[in-house]
């Protein structure tokens, strides 16, 4: 399996949503390519030593938000991501993680300047990972 | 049994002398799922799981297991369930192999591959006495003894007390593998919070004595809700707010801890004119703790011997 | 099932192999008492014979007693102490078999322990002693009885050891009242003059404790919740234990409060000279009167006869067994098996209860002979006169052995060395009633004499079976079973032989009470040529202590059944309804306890039938009754009502003065109730 998820105990986050988030970023950063296969429910509950259910409910979501589909008889594989959010939807989701990081560089004594140089540098970093070349 | 319903307590009641210690127990457990009992010390879990297994006499309410009246339950019935509790109690001049003997002549359906897994896992030798093994050794085999003949209803009394990590996560990973029959449930009561959050659907938190809570794991988290509210000076007096559990007041915040319905408090919180009011996630221990502590304002309880020194 | 009786029995073995043990200990060492007694008798040095035969031994069956009894309990309260923890117990219970299976697992694994550690060794016991060569005395199956009834009631201590280890009650006393029906168990063995009576005391104290255990296990120790069955048998169980507890109470507190017993009778006693005067004993002091009632004066001194000087000039004589008609009181005496009659050159002689002789070597514990005597026809035997004897004491050695028996006409003297009988007398229209022969204080043969009664004379005979005097029985036997002699001085040899006597006849003991102790005694004095010459008819004596005020107080405290009990006994024995006199003086105590425990009842708003039945329970057992209700009654707290302000009780779900049910759970604002759905399915591949 292409990834490891770690789940807490005792965190402020759900458990589900450890789940959903730890694929969200392998996606993101390439650690889990369209096409290859999660777990199955039954397996990672009991690898996780967890309920069934969360792991459920975490899949059921990413299905939801289009990451994941089911292909029956064969398992759970990564797709390609449809676009299921409007862009309003998306600025909404957006906003909040943006006000976060102004206030948290602003409180933390960081220029507009340095803000939107370190911007700049995450954003190459993000196109070019490792030297290579990413498509969308 | 193809029944929805696998407990279902109506009204249960038990007193000890003049005090009550369930009250008004009204509560419904489905099949299939896991559901963890929770509540402090004292609070009547155990008095309430001897009841629904027969054991204790309620003084007053009725309940059902598994379709039959708790008060007259038949060897087939007891047949189906597997009881753990949280001494792991077993005949201590027994062998372990002699417990397994003595287990399993009384059901006919025995799975000996599941006891000998078991058993296997922890390390158990046959030919050892009860009372020479360690309290982690005799809760494996109380629940190799348990799982063995495949019981529809697993009804656990703070199985995790006392054991040792491995011990418990060997405990918690017999609760999944048992979730694998769709037709199979447990009940359970525990402390410990990160295994209940582990492996629990639903759960149930009993406040001396009375149900206070009965609802999925995540909807417990998502209706215990902490605020931070940040003054500019001291915080002023909190009025009564509806559903409150804590308030914590320190130098210009005001921490509080609500169960909402409909934005009452939060409106009256805004009331109060503070600089910034904003949600704070919780644990699910966090919330467990504000929801069963002490009611209304307090302080922490170091600094108040602090203040009387 | 078995399942349980293998564990029960592997997890209890240890303890019945202990109580094996110490049962052969103990046992051994009544045996060996036994032998002591017989080494002491051939020895010549006092003994008391009745416990030559084991089996009939009172230390033997006292241990048999306290072994059966204890062990028996401490048996069943160790099976129940297996599972004392709370959660182990839970485990049992939880066993899918019905609570009726799990009590016949462990009754029937404890019955069986108790079957090996208390029945072995008294089985062991019973062959040692059957085997000859070992017992010098005989032995008949029927002897074995009443250890066969002690181990029997050991089973009722078993019960009573598990009810105590069950019943979940707050205080161990109640729990321990189990007890009093062991007790009547084991005092009936000792108190019951036939074996049926006793046989059957034992099975209903078996069969009570036993159903209250079975009740007991239905509902793990609590009253309620038990079946009729269970709930009656508990009560009954209660009721002897509470009655017990009551008599132990109140004997203690009469012990303490009333006054040291100072017993007081009188009686007749004779002097040599023929004088009859009447001793008074008041405690310390002895007054000793003449029939006019003036004191006797000693004749040296001038000054009032001392007793002890006194009884240095009673004329002394045989005496016939004033119960010589009757059954023995209880078939554990001895006597009603066989009396020791005589030792001469370490043969033992007793005669047994089918009229012979029978003869056992001391030293090799064999029988050795056996005399009886033949009928007039010299065809079927003739046994012996078995009632009326007393048993063969020592005062001191060198007595000369009786050697005078009767049959029913005939009277046998016997010669040990010979081993022969010879007939001496032989009555006509007459039969032998009863006997006595008498040592006499110089060992020498010519001293030897015997007194027999019939129905119609009393005869003396002398040493050598000559009739010395045969006078009628007046008054009736009926009615004056005891006769006695007193041997005078006149006339007197040197050897005490003497040739006047008096006989006395005293009233049955029952009859005179029940007369009011109005029958006077009569004296009948004998010339030198055997002729009666006076006769004389004493007042008669009391022999009941005076009523005290602890006599008072127990009649007060008698409950209605105990005067029920008394008028069916009297039914019984005597026909007809006798009410006993005392019988409505407990009635106010019962009334007033009847009238508490009905109220307490009503409080708690028992139904109909129960309020009922106990009240009238309570009212026929008195104070023992009322302290059951509280022994054994659960009884559930009480609250105030939300609706109508008087107290009610929770375990009703609707209040009993205003019918309103309970309010459910107060709700502070923070519930949080949701609903569960039925759990859903995984995503499977």
């Amino acid at each position: 399996m292409p990834i490891v998820f770690h789940i807490n105990t005792g965190s402020n986050t759900p458990i589900y949503q450890q789940i959903t988030e730890q694929v969200r970023l392998a996606v993101t950063t390439g650690g889990l390519a369209v096409g290859d296969q999660l777990p199955s429910v039954r397996v990672l509950a009991e690898e996780l030593v967890v309920n069934p259910n969360t792991v459920a409910r975490a899949y059921g979501e990413l299905m939801r938000e289009g990451l994941l589909e089911s292909r029956a008889g064969r398992g759970v594989f990564i797709t390609p991501k449809r676009k299921v959010f409007s862009r309003d939807e998306g600025w909404r989701r957006l906003e909040p993680l943006l006000g976060a990081l102004i206030g948290e560089a602003m409180t933390l004594d960081f220029t507009p300047a340095e803000l939107r140089a370190a911007f700049e540098a995450k954003m190459h970093q993000w196109k070019h990972p490792k030297g290579g070349d990413r498509n969308e | 049994m193809n029944e929805e319903t696998v407990i279902q307590a109506c009204g249960l009641t038990k007193y000890f002398g003049a005090r009550a210690a369930v009250y008004e127990l009204n509560l419904e457990v489905p099949r299939g799922c896991v559901f963890a009992f929770l509540g402090r010390n004292g609070s009547g879990k155990t008095t309430t799981i001897r009841m629904l297994m027969g054991l204790l006499a309620p003084t007053r309410g009725a309940g059902r297991i598994l379709g039959h009246d708790i008060r007259t339950l038949t060897p087939e019935v007891r047949a189906r369930i597997g009881y753990l509790t949280e001494e792991h109690q077993l005949y201590g001049w027994m062998q372990v192999r002699e417990c397994g003997a003595f287990q399993a002549r009384f059901f006919p359906r025995w799975n000996d591959r599941i006891y000998r897994g078991v058993l296997g896992h922890f390390g158990l030798q046959p030919a050892a006495k009860v009372k020479d093994l360690s309290r982690g050794e005799r809760a494996g085999l109380c629940l190799a003894l348990t799982l063995a003949p495949e019981p529809e209803l697993l009804v656990l009394d703070d199985p995790g007390l006392g054991l040792d990590p491995v011990a418990r996560r060997a405990l918690i990973e017999s609760m999944i593998y048992l979730t694998r029959r769709s037709d199979r449930t447990i009940f359970f009561s525990s402390h410990h919070l990160s295994d209940v959050e582990r492996v629990a659907d639903y759960l149930a938190v009993f406040d001396r004595s009375v149900l206070r809570a009965c609802c999925p794991l995540d909807t417990f988290r998502a209706r215990v809700r902490q605020l931070r509210l940040r003054f500019p000076g001291p915080p002023p007096a909190l009025p009564k707010i509806p559903g409150l559990l804590q308030a914590v007041r320190m130098e210009n915040e005001l921490r509080v801890t609500i169960v909402p319905h409909g934005g009452a408090a939060e409106k009256i919180l805004q009331a109060l004119s503070p600089r910034e009011m904003e949600p704070v996630p919780l644990t699910l221990e966090d919330a467990f703790i504000s929801y069963l502590g002490e009611r209304g304002e307090k302080t922490f309880i170091l600094s108040e011997l602090e203040a009387q020194a | 099932m078995k399942t349980l009786i293998k564990k029960e029995l592997r997890e209890n073995l240890p303890l019945a192999l202990i109580g094996l043990l110490l049962f052969l200990l103990l046992l051994a060492h009544g045996y060996h008492q036994s032998r002591t007694m017989l080494d002491y008798l051939l020895l010549n040095i006092s003994a008391q014979p009745s416990s030559l035969q084991p089996l009939l031994s009172n230390l033997l069956l006292k241990e048999a007693v306290l072994f059966c009894g204890l062990f028996g309990a401490v048996l069943g309260w160790m099976q129940t102490r297996n599972e004392a923890h709370r959660d182990l117990w839970a485990y049992l219970v939880h066993r899918p078999v019905t609570r009726h299976d799990i009590f016949l697992g462990k009754t029937i694994a404890g019955l069986v322990l108790y079957g090996v550690s208390a029945g072995l060794p008294l089985a062991g016991l019973v062959v040692v002693v059957w085997l000859p060569g070992h017992v010098a005395a005989p032995f008949e199956w029927p002897m074995a009885l009443p250890l066969l009834e002690i181990f029997l009631a050991g089973l009722a201590g078993y019960f009573a050891g598990v009810l105590t280890g069950l019943r979940l009650a707050r205080w161990y006393a109640s729990r321990g009242l189990g007890v009093g029906w062991g007790i009547a168990a084991f005092g009936g063995i000792f108190t019951c003059p036939q074996y049926y009576q006793s046989l059957t005391l034992i099975g209903f104290a078996v069969g009570v404790l036993g159903l209250a255990v079975w009740g007991a296990y239905q509902t793990d120790g609590f009253y309620r919740g038990q079946p009729a069955i269970g709930k009656l048998a508990l009560t009954a169980v209660m009721t002897a234990g509470c009655a017990l507890a009551l008599l132990v109470a109140g004997g203690l507190v009469s012990l303490i409060l009333s006054h040291p017993f100072r017993p007081q009778y009188a009686s007749y006693q004779m002097l040599r000279d023929g004088t009859v005067c009447k001793i008074s004993h008041n405690g310390e002091h002895d007054e000793i009167k003449d029939l006019a009632g003036h004191p006797l004066l000693d004749p040296k001194t001038g000054q009032e006869m001392k007793y002890k000087k006194a009884q240095l000039q009673f004329a002394y004589g045989p005496g016939v067994d004033r119960r010589f008609q009757g059954e023995p009181v209880n078939p554990l005496n001895t006597g009603s098996f066989f009396n020791l009659w005589n030792i001469t050159d370490h043969t033992l002689w007793y005669l047994d209860r089918h009229g012979k002789l029978v003869g056992f070597d001391g030293r090799t514990c064999k029988q050795v002979a056996t005399l009886e005597a033949r009928g007039a026809d010299g065809g079927a035997t003739d046994p012996f006169v078995t009632r009326g004897t007393s048993e063969y004491y020592f005062y001191r050695s060198g007595d000369v052995p009786r050697k005078f028996i009767p049959a029913a006409k005939t009277i046998y003297r016997v010669d040990f060395k010979e081993r022969t009988l010879q007939a001496v007398l032989t009555l006509t229209n007459e039969e032998v009633a009863g006997y006595e022969g008498q040592q006499n204080n110089y060992g020498q043969d010519e001293s030897q004499s015997f007194l027999f009664a019939t129905r119609n004379s009393v005869y003396y005979l002398d040493h050598e079976g000559r009739v010395v005097f045969k006078v009628p029985y007046d008054p009736g036997f009926e009615k004056y079973p005891d006769v006695s002699l007193s041997r005078l001085d006149e006339h007197a040899d040197f050897h005490g032989v003497t040739n006047s006597y008096a006989l006395w006849f005293r009233p049955d003991y029952e009859l005179n009470s029940k007369s009011g102790w109005k029958m006077p005694i009569r004296v009948q004095w004998i010339g030198p040529d055997g002729e009666p010459t006076q006769s004389r008819d004493l007042p008669a004596i009391r022999y009941d202590t005076p009523e005290d005020w602890t006599d008072k107080l127990g009649e007060a405290l008698m409950p209605p059944i105990a005067s029920v009990v008394e008028t069916g006994k009297r039914w019984y024995y005597e026909g007809g309804i006798h009410y006993p006199d005392w019988g409505w003086k407990g009635m106010p105590l019962a009334v007033v306890c009847a009238l508490l425990g009905g109220m307490q009842i009503r409080r708690y708003r028992f139904p109909l039938a129960a309020t009922a039945g106990w009240t009238g329970f309570i009212f026929f057992f008195g104070l023992v009754g009322l302290l059951v209700l509280f022994c054994v009654q659960e009884w559930p707290a009480r609250e105030t009502c939300g609706n109508c302000q008087k107290l009610r009780v929770v375990d009703r779900e609707t209040c009993e003065h205003c019918g309103a049910p309970f309010p459910p759970a107060e709700k502070n604002g923070t519930e949080i109730f949701a609903a569960l759905e039925k759990a859903t399915v995984p995503v499977e591949p």
